[in-house]
């Protein structure tokens, strides 16, 4: 046949063609029985599946086909003799093979082509009706290959990290052995508690429990991530797939040669260290002795520093800088003196580098129609809390014990040992007939020492002076000493880490089976079996010991703690689908319709007892204090069905549809089933005949709608009444129409191919999240304190652009840049509680017409406008204030600058104007909180305001959500070497720094440090007090955290095989040497320790905001990776 | 139950396709109505439970350390609790906003006196409909005068604290709509449940369950309850009132009678509160816990111990400007406190730290040295968890609250022999004379409070005094609603808690507050009449203590020249 004349190339074969028959007709000389056929089967060289739709063509001739469904084709009327085959696919490399033709007869010709480095032929198989290349899909779903994700990471959650638009891994904690968060497109629900706002994660076909984290799946075994990132389109995973699917698929052994064997075997090793610290103040405001070499306390005795506040010895006292002589207050005193002794940065004490090393090894082997892939990993990552400086002194103390005929004490490391972990994973593909069996099993098992985090060590250590002397051995037990700094309230956060116990340790296993049945002479219809089981087992343990001291030196008695939990998904499918090929091959319709099962159960347990009887024995029978317990038990339940279908007309237009009915127990009884539902559209316009744009290779538009669920907490439905040490009590009203969030998404897109190595994608998608799942108070007299209830919407707007250039892609040679751009905008657009607030510090404002992510609370006022709301007038405001050196406006009091506080001895004195209020006193140079009429308040009364809303100092600060987040990926190679790096970048977003607010308490931070200023530009410790605000900070601790990091760099080195050959004979088939980096350097204005920060508080995972987490770190690794 | 459920869902897996799920799933970690009250025993504990919300007002965070801090009894400035917020000098109009980061302060109360009222209504209105608990219902009237008295309390509470609530009991149908009833009404209506029990206790014998109650008085009987209902009914009466004026009207007479024949004490036994408050472990005590732990969460008001000060530092901190203020020791008679400033010298009651655990940018105005250990044993009972018994209603308070009607009506006699139990028996002071003068010349003790000139305190003034001594961190609030009723708030305290911005919000109610000199609901200045700042009395008074300290100061110095020569 005479194939179709669309697109740019078959203009070109057109012509071709009508060049040949005129030839044939001219010369006449090629009679019609001297010709042949011939037939074969296009595959991808690399995944080895069958390519649809290539076009095949005999060169110089008008003869050409289209590949099908299976990747066969046929061509007929081929002339006989030696001819050419030609096979073309847009994203393939161009593929020819000479066959001989003999009239009469059928040549064969197999063609297994090679993807272009866009690889736009890629496979994804989420989210849709079946195996659909890329550059046919109707809506984004992003697929990461192994080119993707050069750099192996720490696990599969921060693999993600920088690899695509929309794609959120937030890194909020450093502490060995995390997860990740990962958002897609941004949260879609207000209030998450109880449950994840992270997207559904499917692992060769698992679909995991709630409890289960990425953390555990080591990055070495993952094939490919596909991710699907709003419910246009992962409508096809129902109630659970409005926060988007991510499916990841770990290697196989199926791309084997038969009989064979590979052996790969891999280690990395390194170290990481922390990139970012503190600023920490390294003077003090406190009353010293004319010769400044001691401290005057309160009882007007010389002290020394480590003196305040022990027994017999007094407190601190401020030295009045503006009068000296007179006494000290907060206004007159400064942190600008120097401290007599050699100070410590407490800081340093605390961090040192660690180490990390993964040991990794895999066998893949094929043996006829059965496959398989077994891998053994073992990962270590010690991290950064460690005080080198203890040990050393530690060793000196005892080197000096052992020489006075003592024994050395024995005793625990300050250290947090970081975080193990043994993963096992098989996966066995074989085929029976017609059936297709793929089985995966995964076994994990970790430990994590979390005791920097469960002490409390990274808040405590904000605290510390540099005065004191964190890692000084106390010579009577020899561990840190315990009260360090006896000025603060804090504890040693190095003496806790060395004598409590604080452990977690998972295991996890994962299973899974699929069974696919086409029966031959029917491969038009297949049914697929799957079933799989995760299950998660986790336990934490707990001790403090007996001779736990306290800051006043006696002893606590310790405690013991234990808990642990068990998580368990099953789930279960069974699918109908069928293909069919008609009008000529022009048309293929696909079509499946599922029906699937889920059951989860969750038990967890935990005691804790205080008080040991005895020393050295963590065992409940051990506490003489009373022990409590608790349990729980969580069952969740549903069954879902679904049809889905699609049509693909020529290749050009592409039609896709779905719906879903999911019951769920976790629904009210009335609102138990749910439909959901999508519509898809594609036209490739390059397809299209009138196409003539040379230079675009693909052109293709496309449409989404499709809605997806969000599942209630497994308690919000009910009515419950709380049940403890014997009495009853009303708590939740329960809600039997309960339903689940509701997404609707719209995705608009375009895809461009340019000039066959430039592509590039733009997404534009809007949704709606409805029916927003909130715990809404009830009025107190009701009894019962909240309900959860539909009251609320969110919308989202997220734009994404993603450009892929490969510049060079020849065989030793390659060159490729992938840019990826995002922007999310989000706005809770109805509300039908009360507006409130939640989150980090309880400043999430959540209001209908406000952003979400928006944190409010005190601001300070930065010019005259900001005080008009209190009444005072422009006149008076400029008369008496003056914007500062740190940009706020300041009481100064008339014809005085903000710079005489000393010179006229102005500091410690006020201001007083006139306003609403009758007058107003404000503390001479300090900064001042607005109040001002809320905006909320304000839009809703936007006439009335003034008389209907009251004024308030709790105003936007400032919102966690960035106004773009990019990443720029470039991968190079050249013959045996291989550079890879990744850039990744958040801008526009603002964190509310709690490290640095909670610093100011103790006047420890680098804000409260006067020293370094001239002395007109000092402010007084009631400068920074005001700053701190009890711990809830302000709009001055609302930082710009935009970052650019360079997140992966590696240079890689495969060596020649004649080098490896003689160094190894042929026991070593290959062997490859790496340096890596990871989290190399981070440019930001920030002043936390690393921007990429974010907390658990309220209702909030994960929320971008800075209170004391474990900071992330910098990782350096070296790796060889040689095959057998 | 995994391997079950494991098995369970394969077997699942099998039948795909051919049936469905049923989806019901049921919460076996919290009932709901129909189980948790499925008997008449349940109801039974319903009922018996919502004396954990009464006890919960009294004894948990709520707003007692707030309140007794702002009363200038107990002095912290750490955040926590709303302690700087409302210690803060000068007072500002409170924080009464759902986004205030410590609106328990505000919501505590409200929500726990509904909780209670809720809970025991619910039980009352099942008795009424038929329910029969025991057999032939023979505890139905123990249960109903035990509803009758959480919500008796429950209203009292709302009374003390708010200046309006919603009148709710029994025979409120709560899905109408309510209107909020002014604290007075508030405070009647509590007076009357309360009333109600203990006619209606003392009508029927019956013991309570000692775990509703678990006090080392026992379990208590029908005549207990009803003691016990009287006593509070007289704490109710005596601590509704907001100014000195409005406890002038208060029927003392009844109060004294209450006081007198209620029940004089109640202990609970306390238990292991875990980690601050678990609720299963519901009898413990945080303000006792840590308003009393003196080296990082509690020290007495210098307006407090400076009362007892007789070396006139007290005097010097209060003509210092609020700014300038630094802890001072003082000199005092009293055995209650220690002889020397130092920390091996404790007296019986109070001891000196050294430290000042607070940091100054905080305000030195509200540091101290002094602690007030009489909740020690308690506190130390083991770290982080506390097994000690809870004081909760004392003899003390009801003694005062005797004493303090005798002196609103007249009967001096008797006030004169309150004050002077625990004054003399206790603090090892001279007694007040029989004419009610308080002896001891330049040595006298108490001082009036705020007083600038240090004058000798009158009965009234040891009275004050003594309550001071005797019923700290006793019971949540007494400190605050005595100081509001003797007009001895600082300047500009909100003197009652508006509704909670919470509700008002649910309610669609304007948002209002309370405090902030000047304001509506705020205390006026609680400077002692007589001593205007400028007048004459003022620098009469002036002279006279000057005179008196530079003697003072003569006699130190004298002593410390023997010491010298010796």
């Amino acid at each position: 046949m005479l194939f179709n004349l669309s697109g740019r190339w078959n203009k070109r074969a057109s012509a071709l063609a009508t060049t040949a028959l005129s030839a044939w007709l001219f010369i006449g000389a090629a009679p019609l029985f001297a010709q042949g056929a011939v037939t074969g089967t296009v595959t991808d060289s690399e995944s080895l599946s069958p390519v649809a739709g290539a076009q095949v063509f005999v060169a110089g001739t008008a003869v050409g086909t289209l590949s099908g469904a299976q990747g066969t084709y046929r061509l007929e009327g081929v002339p006989a003799g030696q001819q050419t085959i030609t096979v073309r696919l847009i994203g393939y490399r161009e593929l020819s093979q000479a066959v001989t033709v003999q009239s009469g007869q059928v040549a064969t010709a197999d063609f297994a082509v090679t993807q272009t480095a866009l690889r736009l032929q890629d496979i994804v198989v989420t989210g849709v009706v079946g195996e659909t290349p890329r550059v046919k899909l109707p809506f984004t779903v992003e697929r990461l290959n192994p080119a993707d994700m050069p750099v192996p990471a720490a696990d599969a959650s921060s693999l993600l990290a920088g690899k695509g638009a929309g794609i959120s891994v937030m890194s909020g904690s450093g502490q060995p052995g995390q997860e990740a968060g990962i958002t897609l497109r941004g949260p879609t629900s207000i209030n998450a508690s109880g449950r994840s706002q992270s997207p559904l994660i499917v692992i060769d076909g698992v679909i995991q429990s709630e409890s289960a984290t990425l953390a555990d799946v080591g990055a070495l075994d993952i094939e490919s991530v596909e991710i699907v990132k709003g419910a246009a389109a992962a409508s096809l995973y129902g109630s659970r797939a409005q926060n988007g699917v991510i499916e990841i698929s770990t290697k196989r052994g199926m791309g084997m040669g038969n009989n064979t064997l590979d052996l790969m075997a891999r280690g990395e090793f390194g170290m990481g260290e922390l990139e970012g610290t503190l600023s920490s103040s390294w003077h003090h405001s406190l009353l010293m002795n004319d010769a400044g070499t001691k401290f005057i306390d309160t009882a007007g005795d010389e002290v020394d520093y480590n003196q305040f506040n022990t027994p017999g010895f007094g407190s601190q006292v401020l030295e009045n800088k503006v009068n000296p002589g007179q006494a000290g207050s907060v206004q007159t005193a400064f942190n600008d003196k120097k401290f007599p002794s050699k100070l410590k940065d407490p800081i340093k004490e605390f961090f040192d580098p660690g180490e990390t090393y993964d040991v990794y090894a895999a066998v893949t082997g094929r043996i006829g129609e059965s496959s398989f892939r077994v891998s053994v990993d073992q990962f270590e990552e010690s991290g950064v809390v460690h005080c080198s400086v203890c040990v050393e002194n530690l060793d000196q103390l005892n080197s000096d014990r052992v020489a006075q005929g003592l024994a050395a004490f024995d005793v625990g490391i300050p250290t947090d040992e970081g975080y193990t972990r043994q993963n096992m994973r098989l996966n066995v593909d074989t085929r029976f007939g017609d059936l297709d069996i793929a089985a995966s099993g995964f076994y994990s098992r970790s430990k994590q020492d979390d005791a920097a985090i469960s002490n409390g060590s990274f808040s405590r250590l904000t605290f510390m002076s540099p005065a004191a002397d964190l890692a000084e051995i106390d010579p009577t037990d020899g561990y840190p000493i315990s009260n360090a700094d006896p000025s603060s309230i804090e504890q040693n956060p190095l003496y806790l880490l060395a004598v409590a116990t604080e452990v977690d340790e998972r295991t996890r296993a994962m299973g899974s089976i699929n069974i696919n049945y086409s029966p031959t002479g029917m491969e038009w219809l297949t049914v697929e079996a799957n079933a799989s089981f995760d299950r998660t087992d986790f336990s934490d343990v707990g001790i403090r010991p007996k001779n736990e001291e306290t800051r006043e030196g006696d002893f606590t008695g310790g405690s013991l703690r234990e808990s642990s939990f068990t998580d368990e998904a099953v789930n279960a499918s069974l699918t109908l689908g069928a293909t069919q090929t008609v009008m000529d091959g022009d048309l293929t319709l696909r079509a499946k319709a599922r029906y699937l099962v889920e059951d989860q159960g969750f038990v967890s347990s935990g005691v804790f007892g205080n008080r040991f009887s005895v020393a050295d024995v963590p065992n409940f029978g051990a506490i003489v204090g009373e022990t409590v317990g608790t349990n729980l038990v969580r069952e969740i339940k549903a069954e879902g069905l679904f049809g889905i279908a699609s049509a693909d007309y020529k290749g050009k237009y592409i039609v896709d549809g779905l719906i879903r009915r999911d019951g769920s127990s976790l629904f009210g009884p009335e609102e138990r089933w749910q439909t959901y539902y999508r519509g898809s559209v594609a036209w490739r316009l390059t397809q299209e005949d009138f196409w003539n744009i040379d230079w675009i290779d693909e052109f293709k538009l496309r449409f989404s709608l499709g809605t997806a669920g969000g599942r209630p907490n497994f308690f919000a439905q009910y009515e419950t009444f709380g049940v403890s040490a014997g009495a009853i009590f009303p708590v939740n009203l329960g809600n039997e129409a309960l339903k689940p969030e509701y997404t609707t998404e719209r995705e608009a897109g375009v895809n461009f191919v340019f000039a066959e190595n430039i592509g590039l994608d733009y997404t534009y998608a809007w949704a709606l999240t409805d029916d927003q799942l909130l715990q809404v108070p009830q009025p107190a007299f009701v009894g019962f304190s909240s309900q959860w209830q539909n009251a609320g919407a969110i919308s989202s707007k997220t734009h994404e652009i993603s450009l892929r250039y490969s510049a060079i892609d020849e065989r030793d040679t390659g060159l490729q840049f992938r840019l990826s751009w995002d922007k999310t905008d989000q706005m809770i657009e109805r509300l039908d509680v009360p507006e409130y607030s939640d989150g980090p510090f309880g400043s999430v404002w959540i209001a209908a017409g406000r952003p979400l992510g928006e944190f409010w609370g005190a601001v300070g006022v930065q010019n005259c406008s900001d005080l008009a709301p209190t009444g005072v007038s422009l006149a008076d405001c400029e008369a008496n204030f003056q914007v500062n050196d740190d940009g706020y406006l300041v009481a100064t009091g008339a014809g005085n600058d903000f710079t005489d506080g000393f010179s006229k001895q102005l500091w410690g004195t006020s201001v007083t104007v006139n306003d609403d209020s009758g007058t107003s006193t404000y503390p001479w140079g300090i900064i001042i909180e607005k109040f001002d009429y809320s905006p909320t308040c304000k839009a809703k009364n936007p006439t009335s305001y003034q008389s209907d809303c009251v004024l308030t100092n709790f105003l936007p600060m400032g919102n966690v959500t960035p106004d773009f987040n990019a990443s720029w990926a470039t991968n190079f190679r050249y013959k045996g070497l291989s550079v890879n790096s990744l850039i990744s970048s958040s801008y526009g977003h603002t964190i509310q720094n709690g490290t640095r607010t909670w610093r100011m308490r103790s006047n420890r931070g680098g804000d409260a440090d006067q020293g370094y200023k001239s002395r007109e530009f000092r402010k007084p410790v009631a400068y920074q007090d005001a700053m701190y605000n009890t711990g809830q900070g302000g709009g001055w601790f609302q930082e710009d955290a935009s970052w650019l990091k360079i997140r992966e760099l590696s240079i890689g080195y495969t060596l020649p095989d004649s080098f490896v050959e003689t160094m190894f004979g042929n026991v070593v088939k290959r062997l490859t040497l790496s340096a890596i980096g990871r989290n190399l350097l981070t440019i930001t204005n920030y002043s936390g320790y690393d921007p990429e920060v974010g907390e658990n508080a309220g209702s909030f995972t994960n929320i971008a905001s800075d209170g004391f987490t474990y900071p992330n770190f910098r990782v350096y690794t070296f790796a060889a990776e040689m095959v057998f | 139950m995994i391997n079950k459920l494991t098995l369970r869902a394969f077997a699942l897996a099998l039948m795909v396709g051919f049936s469905g799920c049923d989806l019901d799933v049921t919460n076996t970690n919290e009932p709901d109505r129909d189980r948790a009250l499925a008997t008449a025993d349940d109801v039974e504990t319903l009922i018996a439970s919502s004396y954990q919300q009464i006890w919960s007002m009294q004894h948990y965070w709520n707003n007692n350390l707030s309140h007794n801090m702002m009363s200038h009894r107990h002095t912290a400035s750490w955040g926590n609790m709303g302690q700087n917020d409302f210690g803060r000098e000068p007072r500002e109009p409170m924080p009464n906003q759902s986004s205030y980061y410590w609106s328990y302060v505000f919501e505590g109360n409200w929500q726990d006196s509904y909780a209670a009222i809720s809970a025991a209504s619910d039980g009352i209105r099942a008795i009424e409909a038929g329910l029969e608990i025991g057999p032939g219902g023979e505890r139905n009237p123990r249960a109903t005068v035990f509803a009758k008295f959480n919500v008796g309390m429950a209203l009292c509470y709302l009374g003390m604290w708010y200046d309006k609530a919603f009148i709710v009991d029994e025979t409120t149908d709560v899905t109408s709509g309510l209107e909020f009833s002014s604290h007075d009404a508030v405070m009647t209506a509590a007076l009357a449940k309360l009333s109600e029990v203990i006619t209606e206790a003392n009508a029927t014998p019956f013991t309570l369950q000692e775990e509703w109650m678990p006090s080392t008085n026992g379990a208590l009987s029908n005549t207990d309850l009803a003691k016990l209902a009287t006593s509070y009914r007289a704490r109710c009466r005596a601590n509704g009132p907001r100014s000195e004026a409005e406890a002038a009207s208060v029927d003392w007479s009844a109060v004294k009678t209450d006081a007198t024949n209620g029940l004089q004490e109640l202990t609970i036994v306390g238990t292991d509160a875990d980690t601050w408050g678990t609720p299963a472990k519901p009898w413990w005590d945080g303000p006792k816990a840590l308003g009393t732990e003196p080296n990082t969460w509690h020290r007495m008001h210098p307006d407090w111990h400076g009362m007892s000060d007789v070396s006139g530092n007290y005097q010097a901190w209060i003509n210092t400007p609020l700014a300038q203020r630094v802890p001072f020791a003082g000199t005092t008679p009293d055995i209650r406190y220690p002889d020397e400033a130092v920390e091996a010298d404790r007296g019986t009651r109070h001891e000196y730290k050294s430290s000042i655990i607070w940091p100054p940018v905080r305000g030195t105005y509200r540091q101290s040295h002094y602690a007030d250990f009489r909740h020690e044993a308690y506190m130390l009972s083991c770290t982080y968890c506390y097994f000690g018994n809870i004081t909760e209603l004392t003899p003390y308070e009801m003694r005062l609250m005797v004493g303090e009607g005798a002196l609103r009506t007249g009967d001096i006699a008797t006030a004169v022999a309150v004050v002077n139990e625990t004054r003399v028996g206790e603090g090892g002071l001279p007694a007040v004379t029989d004419a009610g003068t308080v002896p001891g010349g330049a040595n006298c003790v108490p001082r009036k409070r705020y007083d600038p000139a240090g004058r000798c305190g009158d009965l009234r003034d040891a009275m004050i005094y003594e309550h001071f001594e005797s019923v700290f961190m006793d019971s949540g609030g007494l400190e605050f609603l005595h100081g509001r009723r003797h007009d001895i708030l600082p300047t500009g305290t909100a003197i009652h808690l508006p509704v909670p911005a919470s509700d008002l919000e649910v309610l669609q109610y304007d948002l209002y507050t309370f405090g902030g000199a000047g304001n509506p609901g705020s205390a006026g200045n609680p400077t002692p009449p007589n001593i205007v700042p400028g007048s004459l009395d003022s620098a009469l008074e002036r002279a006279a203590w000057s005179l008196g300290a530079i003697q003072r100061r003569a006699e130190a110095r004298a002593a410390q020249l023997d010491l010298v020569v010796r």
